[in-house]
């Protein structure tokens, strides 16, 4: 049963929420040893607290919409009065003073923040091997990785270890982990979602994003997300929107879909090709008119969303000086330069470092044209060129990841081939249109997702594309191999 | 080439306020020659008339009014502080 149903039930009789949190308790004690998705998971009975203010709010006439369900949060939200560490030992015992907006409009709505879960250090990584604390595996193959840098988000829904889950994507890091999870992962419009609250990496290029079982979870989650926050100078003026309107198995109008050439080609794996084209094969039979396009600039993407993510980066992580929060030196007889890079040498772990120096650099003087100038060039050619093949498409879909979850330790080794894992995902964030990954196929048991890409704000067509794809396909509510035995 | 990553990582060490742990140098200095090559390739682009984008948004920013309100509550802040006098967080000599 998704999030939508369970809490039409809820609202029915609000007893069932006692029983649904004991049976997530009773599955997390069973598997959250082997798959590790949180940082901090809650006492049942603090959360048995939390369920009776629901409950008695229902019946008092509360229709909260996420009444009752269990919502885990990636450790980069901040939530008021609960550790939120970003998988760093910088902020190993930082306890935020407030609640970001995210986390109000969920509990405003009834959710019940269940804990906080593991991820890359400061989100930098695509695996969830680089957080401070330990590795969170993937719930398909305990051997391999869940994807990162949400990877503990993308674990807890997937493990059924929570209904829904917040994450947060810089470069694909809510749609890489929903891919190999076999989730669906959302990131929507920049500027849709609140950021007010998520500690930042790369302030132009990221937004909260929900991960999910189902596409109707999708569109329930990102309804109470979304909208303006006047405390985000970035938040868009757009009104909020239902998105739950937008579940309909047949098309809402004519879908044009165009595929990229470049993201098709040899470096894709030939499991993820043959489920890519699958996808396709089953929204052509809909009635989707589907289209090759060639987009040649796409190639240089990657490097400029390196350039630009780490730069922003160094920027954000300036503030970590373990004075007024985070990892702290004894100051006495110190001077100020001295404690500071004491705290950040110590509190931040290698690949943060090789990411704010690398930003150090490409914004220092005499490199700032050479790098972070003409990247912010190339991203300029990137956004006329998506926005003039999305002037004659609905849609772009594409690969999520161009090759299966890989084993642990397989890529965190090299840097390049950890950053390829970005390849399909990273272009989205830099001209801040919003994506969707959702399941294609189980391959060796092992799932692959595609993305879909739309124009600015058009995420109900999304919504839409993802539910018929989901309808034909019947790829949602999975159950990875490490939670069967349970269920 | 070794020498001037050296160089180079002493200068950016210092701008960036953090220190390259013994053990960790070599890791380092060969992952930032291999990104650097990778950042390079843009290069191959004739950009001279591009227009550069720093943000996609295309509505201004919203900024508040400029007018005080109140911050966050002085004790729960401290919270987070290691040393502190008299409601005041105590930082490092600045000279």
């Amino acid at each position: 049963m998704d999030g939508l149903e369970l809490v039409k039930l809820f609202h029915a009789d609000p007893s069932l929420i006692y029983e649904y949190v004991i049976e997530t308790y009773e599955l997390i004690r069973k598997v959250e040893d082997s798959i590790k998705s949180y940082i901090t998971l809650k006492p049942l009975d603090e959360v048995l607290k939390e369920c009776k203010i629901v409950s008695d709010k229902i019946k008092d006439g509360f229709k909260g919409r996420l009444a009752g369900l269990l919502i885990a949060v990636k450790d980069v939200i901040s939530t008021k009065g609960l550790l939120t560490t970003c998988g760093s030992k910088m902020l190993s015992n930082y306890i935020p003073p407030y609640d970001a907006t995210v986390i109000e409009r969920v509990s405003a709505e009834g959710g019940i923040i269940i804990g906080k879960t593991n991820m890359d250090e400061f989100a930098m990584g695509s695996t969830t091997e680089n957080s401070a604390f330990f590795i969170t595996r993937n719930p398909w193959d305990l051997s391999r990785v869940p994807g990162g840098s949400s990877g503990g988000s993308a674990t807890a829904v997937s493990a059924y270890e929570a209904t829904i889950s917040l994450g947060s994507d810089t470069g694909g890091s809510v749609r890489l982990p929903a891919s190999y999870t076999g989730t669906v992962g959302v990131k929507p419009t920049y500027g849709l979602v609140s950021r007010y609250g998520l500690i930042s990496y790369g302030t132009s290029l990221e937004q909260v994003g929900p991960i999910v079982r189902d596409v109707s979870d999708a569109a329930l989650i990102l309804s109470v997300l979304s909208g303006h926050d006047p405390r985000d100078s970035t938040s868009l003026k757009v009104e909020a929107v239902d998105y739950t309107t937008f579940l309909k198995p047949i098309p809402l109008k004519k879908y044009r879909v165009a595929i990229i050439k470049e993201c098709i080609n040899e470096g894709v794996d030939s499991s993820v090709l043959s489920s890519f084209n699958k996808s396709i094969y089953r929204l052509e039979n809909e009635g989707f008119e589907v289209s090759e396009v060639s987009i040649p600039i796409i190639r240089y993407a990657l490097p400029t969303y390196y350039i630009i993510a780490m730069a922003e980066a160094s920027s954000n992580l300036s503030r970590y000086d373990g004075i007024r929060y985070g990892y702290h030196v004894d100051v006495e007889n110190k001077l100020w330069d001295e404690a500071y890079t004491e705290s950040r040498s110590y509190g931040f772990g290698l690949e943060v470092k090789k990411r704010i120096l690398l930003g150090t650099f490409v914004l220092s003087a005499g490199y700032y044209d050479q790098y972070y100038l003409k990247a912010s060039k190339v991203r300029k050619l990137l956004y006329d060129e998506f926005s003039r093949i999305l002037s004659h498409y609905d849609v772009v879909i594409t690969p999520t990841a161009p090759s299966l979850p890989p084993r642990i330790g397989e890529a965190i080794s090299d840097p390049m081939k950890l950053y390829l894992s970005d390849i399909y995902t990273a272009t989205v964030n830099l001209i801040g249109l919003p994506a969707m990954s959702i399941p294609a196929d189980i391959v060796n048991d092992l799932p692959v997702g595609i993305q879909l890409i739309g124009p600015r704000l058009s995420e109900g067509s999304l919504i839409n594309i993802a539910y018929i794809h989901e309808v034909k396909s019947g790829l949602k509510n999975l159950i990875p191999t490490a939670v069967r035995p349970y269920v | 080439m070794r020498n001037e990553l050296t160089t180079w990582l002493e200068r950016i060490s210092r701008l960036a306020l953090i220190k390259v742990r013994d053990d960790e140098r070599e890791i380092v200095i060969r992952d930032m020659g291999k990104i650097i090559e990778f950042f390079n390739s843009i290069n191959e682009l004739d950009l001279s008339n591009v227009e550069p984008l720093f943000m996609v948004l295309n509505e201004k920013p919203v900024l508040r009014e400029d007018v005080a309100r109140g911050g966050l509550d002085v004790n729960e802040v401290l919270l987070n502080v290691k040393e502190s006098e008299n409601g005041f967080i105590k930082g490092p000599k600045t000279a």
